[in-house]
This record gives C-alpha cells, sequence and structure tokens, in this order.
C-alpha cells in the first residue's frame, strides 16, 4: 500500500510546479508519507493542512453543505491542494505557476486509491 | 478606500461631532457608521453635519451612497446634483447622475453625466458599461419599429441596462453573474461579518450570508495562518468543495472579503473565474460606489 | 528555582504561554522544572489538579530521561499520548537556568503535529527570555518543600 502511495505522490510531485505532496493523517497532523522538494517543511505543511482540513470540515458539516472534498489555497507565492477523505488527506504545495488542472486529476487518483 | 476606523479614532470624532456637528470628521464618522451597517445613525450624522457645512462634497457624495443603499435613488439624486454644484467635474458624482437617468430613460442627460464621468476616469468598468447600455438603448429606440431580429440585440442591451442598474443597488451587485447557471450567489463580508452588498440564495445555500460568514471564520484564519506559515505569501483566496455547494473566499483590502456560491458540479476554472469577477465588481463597489 | 526568582519568570513566561495556547489551540498548558515546581499555567482552574498534573508529569520526564539514558538515545524529544478524546503531550525545554517542562493536553480542535510545530517556536522563545538568565535553581535541600509551594502561589490567585 505505501508503495502504492509513493508512486502516486511521485507521480503528481513530477507535474510542473509542484513542489511537494504528501499524504497526511489529518488527526495527528503528520505525514504519513512524503515527497517534498528541499526546503519546503513537510511538518508544517501537514499540520496546518490538518488543521485548515479539520476547520472547514466543520464550517461545512455546521452550514449543512455536507462533507469536504476539497480546499484550494491561493496565494502570491503558491497554492496548496488539499483533497480529503475521511481522516486522511491528500497535499499538494505548488507554485504560482503550477498546472492546476493536472495537480486535480493526479490528486483524485491518489484519492481514488485511499478510498479502495 | 477608506480605512476601518479604529476604536480611538471613532471616540475622538465622535467627540468632535457632539462638540460641534458640522465639524470636518463627521464625514468619517458617518461612513464608519455606515461600514457598521449602522445606516440610520450615518444619515443623521450626514444630515446634521451639513446643516452648519452644507458646502461638504464627501458628505453628499456619501449621504448619496447612504440614500441608494437603503433603495431611494431620487433623494441619492437630489445628493449628487449638489455635489456637481459645489465640485462641476466630480467623478463620482457624474456618473450617480448618469446612471440614474440611464434607468429613466433620459438618455440625452444620462449621456452628457456619463461622457464627463468617463472623461475623468476612462477606465471605471461600470462606467463603460453604461456607456454601451446607452448606445444598445439609443440605437433600439430610433430602430423600433426595423426587424425583430434586432430584438436579439436590444435583449442583450437590456441585460447590460440589468447589470448597470444592478450595480446602483448593493443587493444585486452580483445580479449580472445570476444568469451563468452554476452561480448560487455572492456577497461582500465586513470584517465584524456583515454583508454590505450581495445576496445568497437561501433555498440553494441553506443559510444566510452572514451566518456563513461567520462559520466560515474559523476556516478564513486558518487559510491566512498557513500561507503565512508555509511562505506561500499573502494569501488571496480559498476555495472548498463539499458536497452541496463550491464556496469561494477572496480577500480584499481593509479586512473585507468576497463570498461566492457555486453549484457543487461547476468547474474549478468556471468557480474561480467567477470568483474573479465578483471580485471586481466588488472593488468598483467598495472603492466610491456603483 | 528559588522564590526570589519566581516573580520574574512567572511573569516572563505568562506572554509565552497565551501565544502557544493560542497558536496550537491546546485546552491547557502547564510549565513545571523537573522537580515539580510549577512556573506557568493556562487553563487549569483547580490548585490541586496543577499539582497532581505536575507530580506526575516531573515523574515522566525523570522516567523517559533515565530511559534514554539506557538505551542510548541520548535525549528525549517529546511523549505523545493519545487518548479517545484528549490527547497528552510532554516535551522538554533546554533554559540557560534549567531545563523545564511543557504539559500541553488538547482535544480534536488541535492534532500532536500542530503542537509539536509550534512547540519547537516556544522552546527558542523560553530559552532566549532574559528571566531565565538570572534565576537559578533551588540549591538548598531545606527550601526545596518552600519553593515547590512558592510556585503555585505565583501562578494562581490566593482564592483559588
Amino acid at each position: 500500500m505505501k508503495k502504492l502511495f509513493e508512486d502516486m505522490l511521485d507521480r503528481l510531485s513530477r507535474v510542473p510546479g509542484v513542489r511537494g505532496a504528501m499524504i497526511v493523517d489529518a488527526q495527528a497532523g503528520v505525514p504519513i508519507v512524503e515527497e517534498m522538494a528541499e526546503g519546503v517543511a513537510g511538518g508544517a505543511v501537514a499540520a496546518m493542512a490538518a488543521s485548515l482540513v479539520k476547520r472547514s470540515a466543520k464550517a461545512a458539516t455546521t452550514a449543512k453543505f455536507g462533507e469536504l472534498r476539497a480546499i484550494q489555497l491561493e496565494a502570491a507565492a503558491g497554492h496548496l491542494i488539499i483533497a480529503s477523505h475521511r481522516d486522511v488527506v491528500a497535499v499538494a504545495v505548488t507554485r504560482v505557476d503550477a498546472q492546476l488542472g493536472l495537480v486535480r486529476v493526479e490528486m483524485r487518483n491518489v484519492l481514488e486509491a485511499l478510498k479502495r | 478606500m477608506r480605512k476601518s476606523a479604529a476604536p480611538a479614532e471613532l471616540q475622538r470624532w465622535s467627540e468632535e461631532v457632539a462638540h460641534d456637528p458640522g465639524a470636518p470628521s463627521f464625514v468619517p464618522l458617518a461612513d464608519a457608521y455606515r461600514r457598521q451597517g449602522n445606516r440610520d445613525a450615518a444619515v443623521r450624522v450626514c444630515l446634521r453635519g451639513l446643516e452648519r457645512n452644507p458646502g461638504n462634497v464627501e458628505a453628499h457624495l456619501l449621504l448619496a451612497r447612504l440614500y441608494l443603499e437603503n433603495g431611494d435613488r431620487e433623494r441619492a439624486h437630489d445628493e449628487w446634483g449638489f455635489a456637481l454644484r459645489l465640485d462641476a467635474d466630480n467623478f463620482e458624482a457624474h456618473r450617480g447622475v448618469g446612471f440614474v437617468h440611464l434607468d429613466r430613460g433620459d438618455f440625452g442627460i444620462a449621456r452628457r453625466h456619463l461622457d464627463r464621468a468617463a472623461a475623468a476616469r476612462p477606465d471605471d468598468p461600470a462606467v463603460q458599461e453604461a456607456l454601451l447600455v446607452l448606445t444598445d438603448r439609443l440605437r433600439g429606440a430610433t430602430a423600433q419599429s426595423q426587424a425583430p431580429a434586432e430584438g436579439n440585440a436590444r435583449g442583450q442591451g437590456q441585460g447590460r441596462l440589468a447589470s448597470t442598474v444592478a450595480a446602483l443597488d448593493p443587493v444585486k451587485l452580483f445580479d449580472p453573474l445570476r444568469r451563468e447557471t452554476p452561480f448560487l450567489g455572492a456577497v461582500i463580508l465586513d470584517a465584524h461579518g456583515l454583508v454590505l452588498a450581495g445576496a445568497l440564495s437561501r433555498d440553494a445555500t441553506g443559510t444566510d450570508a452572514e451566518a456563513l460568514g461567520a462559520i466560515l471564520s474559523g476556516a478564513i484564519e486558518e487559510a491566512a495562518r498557513t500561507a503565512d506559515l508555509l511562505d506561500l505569501g499573502a494569501w488571496r483566496g480559498i476555495m472548498l468543495e463539499t458536497e452541496h455547494a463550491q464556496l469561494h473566499i477572496t480577500v480584499l483590502p481593509d479586512q473585507f472579503m468576497v463570498l461566492l456560491a457555486a453549484d457543487p458540479g461547476a468547474p474549478a476554472g468556471w468557480v474561480v473565474r467567477a470568483a474573479q469577477r465578483a471580485t471586481e465588481l466588488s472593488r468598483s463597489f467598495l472603492q466610491g460606489g456603483a | 528555582m528559588r522564590r526570589a526568582d519566581l516573580d520574574q519568570v512567572v511573569a516572563a513566561l505568562r506572554q509565552p504561554i497565551e501565544t502557544f495556547v493560542g497558536e496550537t489551540r491546546v485546552r491547557i498548558a502547564l510549565l513545571i522544572n523537573r522537580s515539580g515546581q510549577v512556573l506557568g499555567q493556562y487553563g487549569f482552574t483547580r490548585k490541586y489538579e496543577v499539582v497532581n498534573v505536575a507530580s506526575l508529569a516531573a515523574s515522566a520526564s525523570a522516567a523517559a530521561t533515565a530511559l534514554a539514558e539506557l538505551t542510548g538515545s541520548q535525549r528525549w524529544t517529546h511523549l505523545h499520548h493519545g487518548g479517545a478524546t484528549r490527547q497528552l503531550f510532554i516535551a522538554p525545554i533546554q533554559t540557560p537556568s534549567e531545563e523545564i517542562i511543557l504539559v500541553a493536553i488538547f482535544d480534536d480542535d488541535s492534532s500532536v503535529g500542530l503542537v509539536q510545530l509550534f512547540f519547537d517556536r516556544f522552546g527558542e522563545k523560553l530559552a532566549s527570555l532574559e528571566a531565565f538568565r538570572d534565576a537559578a535553581p533551588t540549591s538548598d535541600q531545606s527550601n526545596f518543600e518552600q519553593d515547590l509551594e512558592a510556585g503555585l502561589e505565583h501562578v494562581f490567585l490566593p482564592d483559588q
């Protein structure tokens, strides 16, 4: 299973503009598998992505929007793309010029694998 | 765009205006009340200030904006008229008077004022839109008896008029987007979570906009912190995809936010594009009124 | 830590503890030294709870230190206990005066990842506090009990 995730993250991190990708335990806020470029703090990404998912999921439930599926955080120097499935989230850190469509496709693949 | 007032500033302005209702600080004080959603108090402060200081152009413009937000276009028109008597080149007043006359069908007067507004600020999107509508309407008026094929063009003109008029009414600010199927509504929220303009379809989103703003505040706060901690630069927005809706939040200066809701099946690219358009409309609204 | 230094140290720790709690959203944070002397706290309302947690955490810290030495793993970095509803994080912080220990208790609103992330900054902040440069550990066994009690008195108001 771990090998499968590693392969998927490897593919995701090869998408132009992606600086790193990881699968995170959403409850603990720690990485399960990661593939990060140098200079990207994996622990911080995992902790903050999990926290963002928790808070957003709570908001979505309170507002009766149902289950949270994905988050796209847009910032001046890059994006954080998160796909969520139960207690596991897939995270990609990208540059601002990344191929977001392709990133989303690969994220969906990771998510499908998580569901299996 | 005027910054939100600090409590100390508010206190100082209140004291100055209590001492002298016509003191120059009555304008920022009224504007602060308006931003807090207390339009009645804002109108009162403006009216009392203008009794003592009737030559204050900014106060007339603010009062026009307040009347407009209350749905009273006639009084808004009168205030813009006062502003023009005091400052014949005032952009905001020409634009407001032009819009009202366009809405009334007084195309000649509308053209005169909109041209003056366009001369002052050639890039203003609302004025450009209004001039296009005006051209369409004039063409439609001269060819009223012509072939029905032109009805389509007039229909488009009506659509543009609707969007221009929508820009006059805060609740209808985002109506130009409403024609697109996935759009469920959009609002501008201030730093206190109060709705400044726009509307959300309660049926579609199941909650009202102010409650939604409050519910999302935790996620918004976390988004800002995440961007900061991960060195992603200043955060610009966040898109949340949920089972029943897609939400896009864009950050504007002075802690204003644009919240857009879309159908869950809407393509992500459409949501981002619609959010950009909603942001442009919001910026125009916040930079001195539509 | 000597009673004479407590005023300064407890006051200096108040703001960093509040910041840490705000950043991590932990419910309770307690700072003690290796003797179990209380130097700062957030979230406790009763003295006896603090006394119990402080003494148990001091024991846990001593056990972790001994285990680390025994197994040759040098310094211990943190202990984490993931309970059903609440979780516990205990970690040592080196200051110029002595080693102190953080005890953080949190629920679903936080996570061990978040606590770890901000703990590093918190540790750096505490290590740089002026108050610790001048403070000295308790050196006299006869003063030990009184110093221990003084820590509690400093972090709680008299009627608590």
